[in-house]
């Protein structure tokens, strides 16, 4: 695949891949965190009801996105790190619904780890980076039929922790009383999720506030990521 | 159901009373879901009139409340209005394509779905518009932060003890000191309440954040209350739901 030309957006050049993403089918249990009370994912009817605010990979106004952990301590992470929860009892103030979701789903972008990043050409800061030059990717995304992205995680410091991001609407299935069904109403790619109220009023884990990268922490991962690529380098030469 | 356990007066709490009516008629409709039974389908000539007259008269009530809903002048020149019209005329559609009422491809339910999230906005429209008073907004803060010594209360809202006391137990009176600064915290407290227990809402005011070159909300707030809303307003908005961090 021939490089692409590079977007712009608000002056800033975002380089586009060098090779298309491998687009990925499967079947996923998410988790994700609300306010209690909130519903679990976002849909909205036209653009008053449509506001979500800027994250990772949209720009407010601009589409709905469903951000989701492939791990509850990834949910939990990303609690920590956007209300940068520091102290014992700031994590036990906060008290959050916390969802389990089953998603079916095709054409994903899979940037799960970084090697798959720097295999497109990208760069993997990017995934734990400022939002701007992601949310520039995921527009790309978009607009090359992804309907979603695997990221590994910015918040949840740990290796393996991955993120899925669908872009659009979705709408809940509430399941109570029974475990996730492994198909969703409508099958893949269908707007209902099935969903499971796993608590409605809990805190991050301890766990996940202790690996939690912060906005302006560096990330560890990553940063052992790129210690491991050049000592490989070094070894093949 | 509103965001909050005990409605906030609005300027007209009849209406207030309409919206968060339709919203309990959309959301019961949505949920619990049931599936039609084994006994319904054996039988099913007889319970699909039945299914298709409840139906039937559950949509023409919520239409005749979304139409009174619209007449409001409230409403006149919104844009929720029109989204609210759209649904409704979506929803009829939907259900005029399922036949038996059994809406095995939930297309009706999604119509519903979209209807239950305007409503919901509509609501909260409400509730935002009512805050903008800076009298309802000391009311809301002084009760969502209940638990919170009187003096930290004061502190925050550029208030004396003797007025948050006051409003605590339901008199407020017309405000002048600070009027814009409690409007502020009243809106951010409204979207952090359900999160966040009192003394969570008062941590969350004097917690640094990187993405402010690490000062607190109080400090933006002190400095600046029309800056400080630019940037509070959003961050407390997206702590509703999940966001790529």
């Amino acid at each position: 695949m021939p490089r692409r030309s590079c977007c712009r957006w608000r002056g800033v050049d975002v380089p586009s891949w060098a090779a298309e993403p491998n687009a990925v089918a499967g079947r996923w249990v998410a988790y994700r965190h609300v306010a209690p009370g909130v519903p679990p994912l976002w849909t909205g009817a036209g653009s008053t009801t449509l506001r979500q605010e800027s994250g990772r990979w949209h720009r407010e106004g601009e589409s709905l996105v469903q951000y989701l952990a492939l791990s509850s301590d990834g949910a939990w992470a990303e609690r920590v790190r956007y209300e940068s929860l520091r102290t014992e009892a700031d994590r036990l103030e906060d008290h959050r619904s916390l969802w389990q979701l089953r998603v079916c789903a095709d054409r994903i972008a899979d940037l799960s780890t970084f090697d798959a990043w720097e295999a497109c050409g990208l760069d993997p800061a990017i995934a734990v980076g400022d939002h701007a030059d992601s949310q520039a990717l995921a527009s790309e995304l978009r607009r090359a039929g992804y309907r979603g992205v695997l990221s590994p995680s910015a918040a949840l410091d740990v290796g393996g922790a991955v993120n899925l991001t669908l872009f659009g609407g979705r709408i809940e299935h509430h399941i109570e009383g029974r475990s996730l069904p492994d198909e969703p109403v409508g099958g893949a790619n269908a707007p209902w999720l099935p969903a499971i109220l796993l608590t409605d009023h809990g805190a991050p884990t301890r766990f996940a506030m202790g690996r939690t990268c912060y906005r302006n922490g560096r990330h560890r991962t990553l940063a052992e990521w790129r210690a491991g690529t050049r000592v490989r380098r070094r070894r093949r030469r | 159901m509103s965001a909050l356990a005990e409605p906030i007066p609005a300027i007209d709490a009849g209406l207030r009373e309409r919206v968060e009516a339709l919203e309990h008629d959309v959301f019961a409709a949505l949920k619990p879901y049931q599936e039609p039974s084994t006994r319904d389908l054996r039988n099913d000539p007889v319970s699909r009139k039945r299914r298709v007259t409840e139906r039937e008269r559950w949509f023409e009530r919520v239409r005749g409340e979304i139409l009174t809903l619209a007449r409001d002048p409230m409403w006149s020149d919104h844009a929720l209005k029109v989204e609210l019209l759209l649904t409704l005329e979506d929803l009829r559609a939907e259900i005029a394509l399922d036949k038996d009422g059994r809406d095995e491809e939930w297309k009706v339910r999604y119509a519903m779905k979209i209807m239950h999230v305007v409503v919901q906005a509509m609501v909260r429209q409400l509730d935002h518009a009512a805050i903008d008073d800076p009298a309802v907004a000391a009311r809301l803060v002084a009760e969502e932060l209940r638990n919170v010594e009187v003096g930290e209360v004061a502190r925050l809202l550029g208030a004396t003890t003797k007025s948050v006391r006051n409003w605590r137990d339901g008199r407020v009176e017309q405000i002048k000191r600070n009027p814009d600064r409690i409007v502020l915290i009243g809106q951010l407290v409204y979207e952090l309440h359900r999160s966040w227990t009192g003394h969570g809402i008062l941590m969350w005011f004097d917690r640094s954040r990187e993405q402010f070159g690490e000062r607190t909300p109080r400090e933006l707030i002190d400095a600046d209350v029309t800056d400080a809303a630019e940037k509070l307003l959003p961050l407390a908005r997206g702590g509703r739901a999940q966001l790529g961090g």
